[in-house]
């Protein structure tokens, strides 16, 4: 009898622990704004202390994790500023300063030397593709979309980016621009075609056609037929893969079709959500597509058991966007059991996650006033 | 065992804030802080996982014992 004892207690688990600790999964799935503005108020208070340290601290904060530290903070206030309009005067000014905090100089020098000292934005007649820079392009578009007054002097930059990056992904056969010297990522460059939309809902100025070749790109080229999921890095030219098919490009490169072209990213989030693996009620995506294997890295995180911890953390913005509730939920179990979710005085962090991976799951778990039509 | 179920969770608990002080108060990661976040975050995650799983699945399994166990008859 006793390992009808062990069965039960078992039974008693699955049951207890994914709803003990998914707790907060539908208020996240709804919106409700005491989880969101506990967040939303940490980040805040990180923004402030990063200002203070960035004027007193050589050590600085910055390179690639910053950037997109204070872009995925400028996304997460943006979105909760369309999601609750009453929030504007309290985290538009702040998604403005995340947002011109990832524009900094010293932020993108990781791709000035990878350019060999060639700036992005020094150089928008050139060819070079500068994908990375559409990460802060997108967030300065937010900022811009819920601040009336985001400084005119950035905005012109920002029109120029995105003009450089229409006419260079315009003249691209594959719908690639590349990041680096022969290197093309599709994820970067789903970034680069969420900036130019949300410039388009900015500025009125009509982006259709280059959207619409990036999107035909995207399902001619970028996709793997056999899985779904996006190849994560390629060769801008001839559109030759580099890499394996992988979750994580797919999770963040659906995050950020949905700015821009609602079919694509359900397409993405399809492929990804191909790829779920389900475990006592927790949900994880796999990083590669069957037939294909490796280690974990920049990109993915660690691969444990063949799932990442990128690509399960991205998959919250699409499953909450595009009404997955079944998929969120059991993805919200997993990032919260490893995440660890604390509280204190008004605020909430996820206490793993340091302030990448909070910035992140702002934007990830707000996802959904941002999308496309 | 109940005991060492509580002290469980208080040791977790316990990390659980620790490591959200020290990741909120330490901004710019490095050298032996660095060390110390992994270590913090490597302990409370192994307790959060044996409160998660562990501590149900004993309590659970205690209650089954207490509720259907037929004690020996003395001979």
């Amino acid at each position: 009898m006793k390992w009808i004892r062990v069965l039960v207690a078992l039974a008693v688990v699955r049951l207890v622990t994914p709803t003990m600790v998914g707790r907060d999964a539908r208020a996240w799935y709804r919106g409700d704004p005491a989880v969101q503005r506990a967040l939303a108020e940490d980040l805040v208070a990180f923004e402030a202390r990063d200002d203070l340290h960035r004027s007193q601290s050589a050590d600085r904060f910055t390179g690639e994790w910053a950037l997109v530290t204070h872009q995925m903070i400028a996304l997460g206030l943006a979105q909760l500023c369309l999601e609750h309009p009453e929030w504007k005067p309290r985290y538009a000014p702040f998604a403005t300063k995340a947002a011109l905090a990832s524009f900094l100089p010293e932020m993108r020098g990781f791709g000035t030397r990878a350019w060999r000292g060639e700036d992005a934005l020094a150089s928008l007649d050139g060819p070079h593709g500068h994908a990375y820079l559409a990460y802060p392009a997108l967030a300065i578009g937010m900022a811009r979309l819920v601040d009336p007054a985001f400084p005119v002097a950035k905005a012109r930059e920002h029109d120029a980016l995105i003009a450089a990056y229409e006419r260079r992904l315009l003249a691209s056969p594959t719908g690639l621009i590349e990041t680096y010297p022969r290197e093309a990522y599709p994820t970067d460059v789903a970034a680069v075609a969420a900036a130019i939309a949300v410039h388009g809902r900015v500025t009125g100025v009509d982006h259709r056609r280059v959207l619409a070749h990036w999107a035909e790109r995207v399902r001619a080229v970028q996709i793997d037929p056999a899985s779904g999921l996006v190849i994560q890095r390629m060769g801008a030219a001839h559109g030759d893969r580099h890499d394996a098919p992988r979750g994580s490009g797919t999770g963040l490169a659906a995050y950020y079709a949905l700015f821009a072209d609602r079919s694509i990213a359900e397409l993405l989030a399809k492929g990804l959500f191909d790829h779920e693996a389900t475990f006592f009620g927790f949900g994880a995506i796999r990083e590669y597509a069957a037939g294909h294997s490796g280690r974990g890295d920049v990109d993915s995180g660690p691969v444990i058991l063949g799932v990442s911890v990128a690509a399960t953390g991205f998959a919250l913005a699409p499953a909450r966007a595009l009404g997955r509730w079944d998929s969120f939920e059991r993805i919200y179990r997993t990032t919260a059991l490893f995440g660890m979710p604390v509280g204190h005085g008004g605020h909430m962090r996820f206490a793993t996650g340091g302030p990448i991976g909070n910035a992140l799951l702002l934007a990830l778990l707000t996802s959904g006033p941002e999308l496309a039509r | 065992m109940i005991r060492r179920l509580a002290l469980l969770i208080v040791f977790y608990l316990l990390s659980a804030e620790l490591l959200a002080w020290t990741s909120r108060t330490v901004l710019d990661p490095g050298g032996h802080v660095d060390v110390a976040i992994a270590g913090l975050t490597v302990l409370s995650l192994v307790l959060r996982l044996l409160t998660m799983f562990v501590v149900p699945f004993f309590l659970a399994f205690r209650l089954l014992n207490t509720r259907f166990h037929r004690p020996k008859m003395d001979r």
